[in-house]
C-alpha cells in the first residue's frame, strides 16, 4: 500500500475544504509545533481506517465516532455555519494497492439548527472506490471491508502505525517475557507450526486410540486387564490435567518472578524518586513560610508605620511648634510663679501655705502659722483672706505636669522614629532578600519536580512505598505459586509412578499382541509429534536470533553518532522459552543507567526489526510505516539518524514531528533548512525526502478554536 | 490639658468626600465594631491599611511633614470614627499634640479653662487636623490620580512619607 494523498475537509482543527498533503515513496515529514495540527492528521489516518482518534488518556486506544462525535468537526467550521446548514468532516486517502488506484474516503455530519443546537449524525459512513481506467466506481460495503482489511491487516497496524513513544510502548512492553514472544507469533511464520503439530497430534491421537482399541479387543475376557486399562486411562486424563494446573503455576511463577526482578531493579529509583520527594516537600514548606513572610512584609508595609513608628519620622522637625508652646508655657508659668512667690514669702515666711491650709485657718479662725488667734472680721483674719486669694492665683498653674507630660510623649515618640529611614531601608532589604530567596526556592522546587517527572516517567515508579508493596505482593505471589507448583509436581510425580506400574502390570496380565503394523503406526506418530513440537522450538529460537540481529542493526545505525555508550540488544530466554530483550555491554553484562532516549531506541529498533526481518512477508514494502512524535526523546544526532533508518527501511514513511522548526523574531514559524539539509546529506540519494509544515491560525485568540484553521505549506522538495 | 485631650477624643475629623473612592482602595471601609479577624488577617485582605484611621493618620502625618493643608467644606465631607478610638492611642496623641502646636492658642490659655472654653479649643484643634490630613489626601490624591495601580503598594506610600 502507498498512501499519495490525503485530503481533508472541516476535520477536527482542519477548517475548510482545501487541506491537501501529497506523499511521496521515501521519507515525508509534516512538521508542527504542538498544538498545530499534527496528531490530528494522524488521527485522519486512524479515523479513515478505524473510525477513531487516538484517545490521549489510554496509549495505544481509540476513541471511536460514537464517543467523540461533534469534536470530529471542525469548530470555525460549525460556528460560521448558518441555522439549518449541514457541516460535513471529511477524509480521503488516496491509495494505490495493489496497482490498483483507490480513495478512501470516510465522513461524519452535523445539522445547525435554531440556537445553534446540533444534531450530530450517529455514525460515520465510508466510502470506498477503485478506479477503473479513468474513472473511480465505489464498492460494495462488504468489498470495501475487505479491501480495507488487506490493505492493511490489524495484527500488523500497530506495528507500522503508532503514536509517540508511548505508543511503541504499548506494543513492545520489555518489562514482560511474553511481550516478545506474542509479537512474533502474531506477525511471523511459526504459527504455521501449530498447524503442523495439530495435524499431527490428531494423526498421533488416532493411532494410539486404534491401538488401544485393539489392545482391549484382545483382552477383553480378561476382567483384569479391563480395569487396569480403566485405571490407565483415569490416570493419563488425571496427568493430563495435573499437567495443566502445573503448567498454569508455573506461568504464575514466571509472572511473579518477573513483577520481583522489575520491582527489586526499580528499588534504587525509588528509593531517590523517595528522597527527592521528600526534599521537595520540605522545601515547598520552607517557601510556603517564606511567601508568608514576604506577604506580610509587603502587605502589611504601612502596619510598621504605627508598630515601628515610622509614622513620627522627623518628628524633631514638626514638633517645634508644640515645642515652641510648651516653651511659652514654661515661660509664662515660671513668671508667674515668681510673683506670687515673692507675695507669699512677704506675707507668710514659712513658704506658700497650701490653699486647702489657708482655708482650714479661716475655718478654725486661727493661724497655722504663729498660732495666733483670727477671729472673723479681725485683720488677722483678713490677712489670712489675702493669702487664698493669692493661694487661688499658684492654683492656676495646674497643668504644667499635664503638658510636660505631653512634650515627653511627643520626644519619646520622636525619640523612637530617629532611626526609621535606616529601618525602612533595612526591612526592603531584608524583603528583598526573602523575594530572592523565594525565586530560588522556586527554581530548586521546579528542578526537583523536573527530576522527579522524569524518573518517574523512565522508570513508571511513583513512590519508595508502591515498589515495596509491589516487592511485598509479588514475594508472596512467589511464595503462593512456588508452593503450588511443589503440590502438583508431587501429585505428578505421583500419578506418573503409578501410570508406569499400570503399564507394567498390562503387560504382565496381557494375552497375545496387537499387530505390528498397529504398534509402529502408534510409535511412528509419537515420535512425529515429539519431532514437530521440537522443530517448532528450534524454530523460534532461530526466528528469534534473527530478530535479534535485525534488531542490533537498526539499534546500532539509530545510535551513530550519538555520544555516550548504547550497547547492544540482546533477547534473553528464559526457562519457559519466553524473551525479554534487555541492553548489554559487549561482554553481555547487563548495561546500567539506562535513560529513555536509549530505550526508546531500543523499542523503535525493534519495531523496525520485526518489520524488516520477516521477508517472506514483505511488511516494509507492504506497509507505509506512519508515526506521530516517534522521535521526541531524542537528540539532534539520533533524530535524523532514525528517519534515515526507517526511510531506508520501509519504502514509504511518514513523520509527524516538531523538529526541524524555529521561531523568528516576529513570531513567524520557520523552518530550520541547515538542519534539513544535513538530514539530506546523511540521507541515500535515492531516498526523497517530502516535507510540510503546519500552523495554526485563527482570526482572534489561538486559544479560540472556534476561529482556529490549519495552514499547510509544502516545503521545497529535497 | 487633659481636658483638651478629653474633649478631642470626643471629635470626629473629617474628610472630603472627593477622596473616598482613594481611600477605599488602600483601606477598609467599615464599623470597625464589625470587623473580623486578626489585624493581620486585614492587611492580608490585599490593602495596605486595615482601617480609613490608620490611612488618615498617615495622610495626617504626611500633612504635618509636607506642611500641607486643605480646608474642607462640611457638606461636602464625611466623617468616619471618633478620635478617641483611633488606634494605637499614643500614635494618635502624637499626632493630636503636634496639631495643637498649630493652635492659635497658647497651652497657658488651658489653664483654669472650663468645659466650653476647653470644647472650644478642641474644635480648633479638630479643624487643624482636618486641614493637615486633607492637605496630605489633597498630596496622596494627585499620585493617585496618575497611577492607581502603583499607588496602592503600600512600600509606594512609606517611601512617599519620608521623601523629601
Amino acid at each position: 500500500m502507498k498512501i499519495n494523498r490525503l485530503d481533508l475537509k472541516n476535520f477536527m482543527c482542519y477548517y475548510g475544504t482545501t487541506n491537501t498533503i501529497h506523499f511521496f515513496e521515501g521519507l515525508n515529514l509534516v512538521l508542527g509545533f504542538n498544538g498545530h495540527g499534527k496528531t490530528k492528521l494522524y488521527d485522519a489516518f486512524q479515523w479513515l481506517f478505524n473510525d477513531g482518534i487516538t484517545d490521549e488518556n489510554n496509549p495505544g486506544q481509540l476513541k471511536y465516532t460514537s464517543q467523540i462525535k461533534k469534536q470530529l468537526i471542525s469548530e470555525k467550521a460549525l460556528n460560521q455555519a448558518a441555522e439549518g446548514e449541514k457541516v460535513v468532516a471529511e477524509v480521503l486517502a488516496d491509495i494505490t494497492y495493489l496497482n490498483e488506484d483507490y480513495h478512501i474516503i470516510r465522513r461524519y455530519h452535523a445539522t445547525k439548527k435554531v440556537n445553534s443546537e446540533l444534531v450530530v449524525a450517529e455514525k460515520s459512513f465510508l466510502e470506498v472506490l477503485r478506479k477503473n481506467v479513468i474513472e473511480y466506481h465505489p464498492l460494495s460495503d462488504e468489498d470495501a471491508r475487505i479491501i480495507l482489511q488487506r490493505m492493511i491487516r490489524p495484527e500488523v497496524q500497530p506495528y507500522v502505525w503508532f503514536q509517540g513513544e508511548r505508543g511503541v510502548s504499548g506494543i513492545i512492553d520489555t518489562s514482560s517475557r511474553e511481550a516478545l514472544k506474542k509479537v512474533i507469533e502474531k506477525l511471523s511464520d511459526i504459527e504455521r507450526w501449530d498447524d503442523y503439530i495439530a495435524i499431527v497430534e490428531k494423526s498421533k491421537n488416532t493411532a494410539v486410540s486404534q491401538y488401544n482399541s485393539e489392545f482391549q479387543k484382545i483382552n477383553r475376557q480378561n476382567s483384569d486387564v479391563k480395569v487396569l486399562i480403566e485405571r490407565r486411562e483415569s490416570l493419563e486424563s488425571e496427568i493430563d490435567h495435573y499437567q495443566e494446573l502445573f503448567n498454569q503455576a508455573q506461568s504464575n511463577l514466571d509472572q511473579a518472578t518477573d513483577v520481583l526482578n522489575g520491582v527489586i531493579a526499580k528499588l534504587p529509583t525509588a528509593n531517590i524518586v523517595s528522597e527527592k520527594k521528600g526534599l521537595k516537600a520540605a522545601l515547598e514548606q520552607q517557601l510556603h513560610q517564606l511567601t508568608i513572610e514576604y506577604n506580610k512584609n509587603v502587605q502589611g508595609f504601612a502596619s510598621y508605620l504605627f508598630t515601628r513608628k515610622w509614622l513620627a519620622y522627623e518628628g524633631k522637625k514638626i514638633s517645634s511648634y508644640f515645642a515652641e508652646k510648651c516653651d511659652v508655657y514654661a515661660r509664662q508659668a515660671n513668671e508667674k510663679r515668681h510673683v506670687l512667690i515673692g507675695k507669699t514669702v512677704r506675707l507668710l515666711p514659712a513658704g506658700v501655705p497650701e490653699r486647702m491650709h489657708v482655708k482650714g485657718m479661716l475655718e478654725n479662725e486661727q493661724c497655722f502659722v504663729c498660732e495666733r488667734e483670727a477671729k472673723k472680721g479681725t485683720d488677722e483674719y483678713r490677712s489670712i483672706q489675702n493669702l487664698l486669694e493669692h493661694s487661688n492665683k499658684i492654683d492656676s498653674i495646674t497643668i504644667e505636669n499635664e503638658v510636660r507630660s505631653a512634650w515627653n510623649h511627643v520626644e519619646s515618640t520622636v525619640q523612637s522614629a530617629f532611626s526609621s529611614k535606616d529601618d525602612i531601608a533595612r526591612t526592603i532589604e531584608e524583603r528583598n532578600d526573602k523575594y530572592n530567596n523565594i525565586v530560588k526556592l522556586k527554581k530548586q522546587i521546579s528542578d526537583i519536580g523536573d527530576a522527579i517527572d522524569k524518573l518517574i516517567r523512565e522508570s513508571g515508579v511513583h513512590n519508595h512505598t508502591e515498589i515495596t508493596n509491589r516487592a511485598s505482593r509479588a514475594s508472596e505471589d512467589i511464595q503462593k505459586y512456588t508452593s503450588t507448583k511443589t503440590k502438583y509436581e508431587d501429585v505428578l510425580r505421583d500419578k506418573k509412578r503409578d501410570l508406569e506400574s499400570v503399564k507394567q502390570e498390562l503387560k504382565k496380565k496381557s494375552v497375545g499382541s496387537v499387530s505390528s503394523a498397529v504398534e509402529k503406526k502408534k510409535e511412528f506418530f509419537s515420535d512425529l509429534y515429539e519431532m514437530v513440537v521440537n522443530l517448532k522450538k528450534s524454530s523460534y529460537t532461530e526466528l528469534m536470533k534473527q530478530l535479534e540481529e535485525k534488531v542490533n542493526f537498526h539499534y546500532q545505525n539509530i545510535n551513530r553518532g550519538s555520544q555516550g555508550i548504547h550497547g547492544f540488544v540482546q533477547f534473553v530466554q528464559n526457562e519457559r522459552s519466553g524473551y525479554m530483550p534487555l541492553l548489554v555491554n559487549a561482554d553481555g553484562s547487563k548495561l546500567h543507567n539506562i535513560n529513555t532516549s536509549q530505550i526508546t531506541a531500543m523499542k523503535l529498533s525493534i519495531v523496525l526489526g520485526i518489520m524488516s526481518a520477516n521477508r517472506n512477508r514483505d511488511y516494509t514494502n507492504k506497509y507505509p510505516l506512519i508515526s506521530d512524535a516517534p522521535v521526541s526523546d531524542f537528540d539532534s544526532e539520533k533524530t535524523p539518524s532514525f528517519f534515515v533508518e526507517a526511510a531506508t527501511t520501509f519504502s514509504q514513511s511518514i513523520f509527524f514531528v516538531k523538529d526541524y522548526l524555529a521561531v523568528e523574531n516576529d513570531g513567524r514559524i520557520v523552518v530550520q533548512e541547515s538542519e534539513l539539509k544535513k538530514l539530506r546529506n546523511r540521507m541515500p540519494d535515492d531516498v526523497r525526502i517530502n516535507v510540510y509544515k503546519l500552523q495554526a491560525e485563527s482570526t482572534g485568540d489561538l486559544l479560540d478554536v472556534k476561529n482556529l484553521s490549519v495552514k499547510i505549506d509544502r516545503y521545497d522538495q529535497l | 490639658m487633659n481636658k483638651l485631650f478629653e474633649k478631642l477624643d470626643t471629635k470626629e475629623p473629617k474628610y472630603a468626600l472627593k477622596y473616598k473612592e482613594m481611600i477605599t482602595s488602600v483601606a477598609r471601609l467599615g464599623d470597625v465594631s464589625i470587623t473580623t479577624g486578626s489585624r493581620e488577617e486585614q492587611y492580608d485582605r490585599g490593602r495596605a491599611f486595615a482601617y480609613v484611621y490608620e490611612f488618615y493618620m498617615y495622610a495626617l502625618a504626611l500633612g504635618l511633614r509636607k506642611e500641607l493643608r486643605t480646608s474642607i467644606r462640611s457638606a461636602e465631607s464625611a466623617k468616619f470614627l471618633r478620635l478617641g478610638e483611633w488606634k494605637p492611642k499614643e500614635m494618635a496623641r502624637y499626632l493630636s499634640t503636634l496639631v495643637i502646636g498649630h493652635a492659635s492658642f497658647q497651652l497657658m490659655d488651658l489653664e483654669g479653662a472650663d468645659d466650653d472654653a476647653n470644647n472650644n479649643y478642641a474644635n480648633e484643634v479638630n479643624s487643624l487636623i482636618e486641614e493637615f490630613a486633607n492637605g496630605g489626601l489633597e498630596y496622596l490624591f494627585v499620585l493617585w490620580s496618575d497611577n492607581r495601580e502603583s499607588y496602592a503598594d503600600p512600600t509606594k506610600l512609606v517611601l512617599e512619607l519620608i521623601s523629601d
